[in-house]
């Protein structure tokens, strides 16, 4: 039953995450989503000591926000500063990381999060923290419930505002011109991505969650045109990952968090290589039985 | 300074200035057009012919004076305004086909939450159909020649149902068939009182195509009905070499942080 | 402040160690970290700094020792695999570089964990302490660490003044460098190894997951600086060898304290502080000369206005009362009388009474704006095309801008007009 809590928590923060990775790579922004998973780190450990609980909203929400702020930092240095964008995002990440973790060793006493936990989560004692009902009875890990309920509003919001995410993500210029704003769905885009890192944090660590972010995404990329595909085939590869990673990590006996990074990677290679349609193997075979010659205009 | 134009012009652009890093790239550009003309702009690379489309759309915001449109601030009457970007400028590697993208001209009407209707996808192909793409309907863009690929931008414009339409260098990288074909179709839409504002590299092709030029480089050189005004004159001045002290003067504007207007931008209408 | 004279007088050969060791690789990490900053590298370093991580732990596993050269030669390997990875990734299917560097980062990274948390569990003894590479403990550092790590930072420094001109002209315009014969491909696999082993040496201070900060945060702050790749890259190398000391220090006074993000936390601040401060590119240096210019803007605006009173009273040298300027032209009363009395304290205006008069200097200040003015008006309209009736708006700003010599080709270039296209006279010789 333990496995099955700790495989399905996993699988639920690498649908959630594979869904928003989706967007970020082709915004070509995997990138900024890697600063703002470090960089949410200081919000969790303020948020822990002034409301003194792991998992209330007030969090998700300031999470949420420092998540933004990140985006507008790394986009003020670069405008303000002129400094290039990968260099902003370096410079931006790496300082709001090492006040989190400054933060936690000032407060060690006070704050329930280690450094080590910091990078990869402790999603092995997931089920140690069990919602209880006032007469005892158990409804399963409070994670799952949060990561449940993280997925269900990150579906929500793709479901609603699936035409601007895809219109601001293909063509930003095209949907400014149709009155899309481009800068209020980038936001709304990363305020999402800061809150599902928050949730996703203690449960898998901050490098895990951008394994998440990109791994699923990027193999779905590689086997689809169809974005709505990609969509789905990232949550696919997401679970798979998290099956694989899991048992793997009990057979060496050693971290999930990282058995599950490594399956990401080896599940990409996989993608990489064999991959019917943009796989490298495969590729030159299309390219000579691909070429359909161009119609003459009809008017 | 230009003909008069009696009616509402479909567009009025007013002591536009536009600076990139306080550089001034577009200069005083004053100009009223007609409706339902096909307008060419020209003029020489870096001359702010994009930038003047961007800014008209509200892409780009401007130092100083203002622009209207059927005498509405863009803003009212985005719905009949239609942009063509460069084909350069997305993805092509996105994982779309072209009926995606073309549907993508119907965003706009449907608004927030709305699903795009069976309707849409009837206009979305009748727009396919006169582009001549009805058969890539269901074709991935990565998989469109450079043609093709504008053709699909064209569709997706008509889908919008504008009644005027920006388009950025249609004719960059396509082939001839193509671009007779674009052309045609654009000077159908010029006859049903449509008009198309296009920016144009190829000087040869320009008293075929265009009724309307305006001719560019940082200010405006020019801007009427092509037979009295795409002159050698006025060619010349457009292409023959730059103004040395105007741009000398943008320069200095920027290194010396200079604010546009003595930092007071002016109330826009 | 006595633990801080402890410290600095480096009687304790243990905190020599330290401070020479922590110093030595922030210091050449960043001077390595300013051509990958150049060369717009700044993420590929966080991907090797990741990805040394498993290198690292091969390295232990295989060897059963802590030794640093074991250990170097692991993190090497992989560093570049992660690097090669990359490229292939970027190169061979159409995922974009920077989709290519997190996913290798990150898997490169879970894969690190993975072997340190089984290392861990395995009991060797002799693990305890590899779990610094995460975060950095400058103070751990031994005589034998100092020995090879400083040799690493020797050779880095070598390679760097040896290719500093190739180096800079690579980032500068690589095409260039190609067409008179430079072999880029052999330049940069030097530029990457060097990157790779300035990581490997630099994760002793601050760890794995901050190293990005120590190769990019010190360039960036020396940017700001300077224009020059020399400068900048000494720059860089002070800023970082004083994050390192910083860092040192608060080790030795609170060992529980993590080293890594202290440094980091230095280097950023430096960096801020320099994108608040540095002269002509920083934030406030600006916000001083955008304020001079404003105050010039006002200064012109009102001798201009008493010239103009001047032309249209035929005497230039006539006071006038505050009340007959703001008639002419609109300001804030209050910015009026202020400007004014700086104008006096500049010898451009004198006090008559109430009135305000013209002085030489004042007069001949606001006839060159207002000739100016009108110059630029006639260029606008007969060089660019400008109607009349909106020409006036520009030359507003123009007419505080314009240096000597462009007002002189100005003049030239419209061979001396005698009116404007209002039909106003402009101005040339001092009218008395």
């Amino acid at each position: 039953m333990n496995d099955l809590y700790i495989i399905l928590t996993a699988s639920l923060v690498a649908c959630s995450c594979g869904l928003l990775g989706c967007f970020l790579i082709l915004r070509k922004m995997a990138m900024v989503g890697d600063a703002i998973s470090h960089a949410v780190l200081p919000g969790i450990v303020i948020a822990f000591l002034l409301s003194g609980s792991r998992d209330s909203l007030t969090m998700l929400l300031g999470a949420g926000l420092i998540g933004m702020l990140t985006t507008f930092l790394i986009e003020f240095l670069h405008k303000k500063a002129r400094l290039q964008t990968d260099a902003s995002i370096g410079v931006t990440f790496t300082w709001l990381f090492a006040i989190g973790v400054v933060l936690i060793s000032l407060f060690a006493g006070k704050v329930d999060l280690d450094q080590d936990c910091v990078l990869y989560g402790e999603i092995a004692y997931v089920p140690l923290d069990m919602l209880l009902s006032p007469t005892g009875l158990i409804f399963g890990p409070r994670a799952l419930y949060i990561m449940g309920a993280i997925f269900t509003l990150i579906v929500l919001f793709i479901a609603f505002g699936y035409k601007e995410l895809l219109l601001t993500t293909f063509d930003p210029a095209f949907a400014s011109a149709l009155g899309i704003s481009a800068t209020f769905w980038h936001y709304l885009l990363m305020g999402a991505v800061s809150a599902t890192t928050v949730a996703s944090f203690e449960s898998v660590g901050a490098i895990l969650v951008v394994a998440l972010l990109i791994g699923p995404a990027a193999t779905a990329y590689l086997l689809t045109d169809n974005f709505l595909v990609m969509l789905v085939l990232a949550c696919i590869a997401g679970v798979l990952v998290s099956f694989s990673g899991y048992y793997v990590a009990v057979w060496l006996d050693g971290s999930i968090a990282g058995a599950i990074a490594g399956m990401t990677g080896l599940l990409f290679a996989l993608a990489m290589l064999f991959s019917p349609t943009h796989g490298v193997l495969f590729k030159k075979l299309r390219m000579t039985s691909n070429e359909v010659p161009a119609p003459g205009p009809t008017t | 300074m230009q003909p008069d134009i009696t009616t509402t012009p479909a567009l009025e652009v007013h002591d536009l200035t536009v600076a990139f890093d306080r550089k001034p790239v577009l200069w005083n550009i004053d100009l009223k057009l007609p409706a339902g003309k096909l307008i060419g702009i020209i003029g020489p690379n870096g001359a702010g012919k994009s930038t003047l489309i961007k800014t008209v759309m509200g892409l780009l915001p401007l130092s100083s004076g203002y622009v209207r449109l059927y005498d509405q601030p863009i803003d009212n009457v985005r719905g009949r305004i239609s942009y063509v970007p460069q084909r350069e400028s997305v993805d092509w590697d996105f994982p779309a086909s072209v009926m995606d993208v073309v549907l993508m001209g119907r965003y706009g009407k449907l608004g927030l939450f709305r699903r795009v209707r069976q309707a849409d996808r009837d206009v979305a192909l009748d727009c396919l159909r006169k582009v001549g793409m009805e058969a890539y309907a269901n074709r991935q863009i990565s998989q469109l020649s450079g043609g093709q690929q504008q053709r699909t931008f064209l569709a997706r414009a008509l889908a919008q149902q504008a009644d005027i339409y920006f388009m950025d260098e249609p004719f960059a990288g396509v082939d001839a068939a193509t671009e007779k074909a674009i052309i045609g179709l654009l000077q159908a839409m010029t006859e049903a009182q449509k008009t198309v504002i296009v920016v144009h590299h190829d000087l040869q092709s320009v008293t075929r195509y265009f009724d309307w030029v305006i001719m560019l480089n940082t200010r405006l050189v020019a801007c009427g009905p092509t037979e009295t005004t795409f002159t050698q004159q006025n060619l010349q001045e457009t292409y023959g070499g730059k103004l040395t002290l105007l741009s000398d003067v943008g320069d200095l504007i920027r290194r010396e942080h200079f604010p546009n207007r003595e930092g007071i931008s002016k109330p826009a209408l | 402040m006595n633990s801080l004279i402890d410290f600095l007088s480096l009687a304790d050969p243990n905190i020599r160690f330290v401070v020479i060791g922590s110093i030595l690789l922030t210091a050449s990490s960043a001077i390595v970290g300013t051509f990958t900053f150049l060369h717009k590298k700044s993420l590929v370093g966080d991907a090797i700094a990741h990805a040394v991580l498993p290198g690292i732990c091969l390295g232990f596993i295989l060897s059963g020792t802590k030794n640093p050269a074991y250990l170097i030669v692991g993190a090497f390997i992989t560093g570049w695999l992660s690097l090669v990875s990359v490229e292939f990734i970027t190169r061979r299917t159409r995922i974009k570089e920077d989709t290519a560097i997190g996913l290798v980062l990150s898997v490169f990274f879970g894969v690190g964990i993975v072997m340190l948390t089984v290392i861990q569990k395995s009991g060797n003894a002799a693990q305890s302490g590899l779990d610094h590479f995460l975060f950095g403990k400058a103070a751990a550092l031994v005589g034998e660490d100092l020995m090879v790590f400083g040799t690493v930072a020797v050779v880095l420094l070598l390679c760097v003044f040896l290719l500093f001109k190739e180096f800079s002209l690579l980032a500068f315009d690589k095409a260039y460098a190609q067409s008179i014969g430079l072999p880029v491909r052999r330049i940069e696999l030097v530029l990457t190894s060097l990157i790779v082993l300035a990581v490997v040496i630099g994760i002793q201070a601050v760890g794995v997951v901050l190293m990005a900060a120590i190769l990019i945060t010190p360039a960036a702050a020396a940017r700001f600086w300077t224009h020059k790749v020399g400068v900048m890259v000494f720059l860089a190398s002070v800023f970082g060898a004083f994050s390192g000391l910083a860092g040192a220090y608060i080790s030795y006074i609170a060992p529980a304290m993590p080293t890594g993000p202290w440094i980091v936390i230095v280097i950023s601040t430096i960096a801020f502080i320099s994108f608040f401060l540095a002269p002509r590119r920083g934030v406030i240096s600006r916000l001083v000369r955008q304020r001079s210019i404003r105050r010039t803007i006002n200064n012109e605006n009102v001798l201009k206005t008493l010239y103009q009173l001047g032309e249209e009273s035929k005497n230039f040298l006539r006071p006038h009362a505050e009340a007959d300027i703001l008639h002419k032209r609109r300001y804030p009363a209050a910015l009026l009388a202020s400007v004014l009395h700086r104008l006096q304290r500049q010898g451009y205006v004198q006090r008559t009474g109430t009135a305000w008069q013209l002085t030489e200097e004042g007069m001949s200040r606001g006839q060159r704006v207002v000739k100016i003015h009108r110059l630029w008006e006639l260029y606008l309209t007969t060089h660019v095309n400008i109607a009349p009736d909106h020409v006036h708006d520009d030359a507003d700003t123009i007419e505080h801008l314009l240096t000597p010599e462009l007002e002189t080709e100005l003049e030239r270039l419209l061979n001396y007009p005698r009116v404007d296209p209002h039909q106003a006279e402009i101005p040339y010789k001092k009218p008395v």
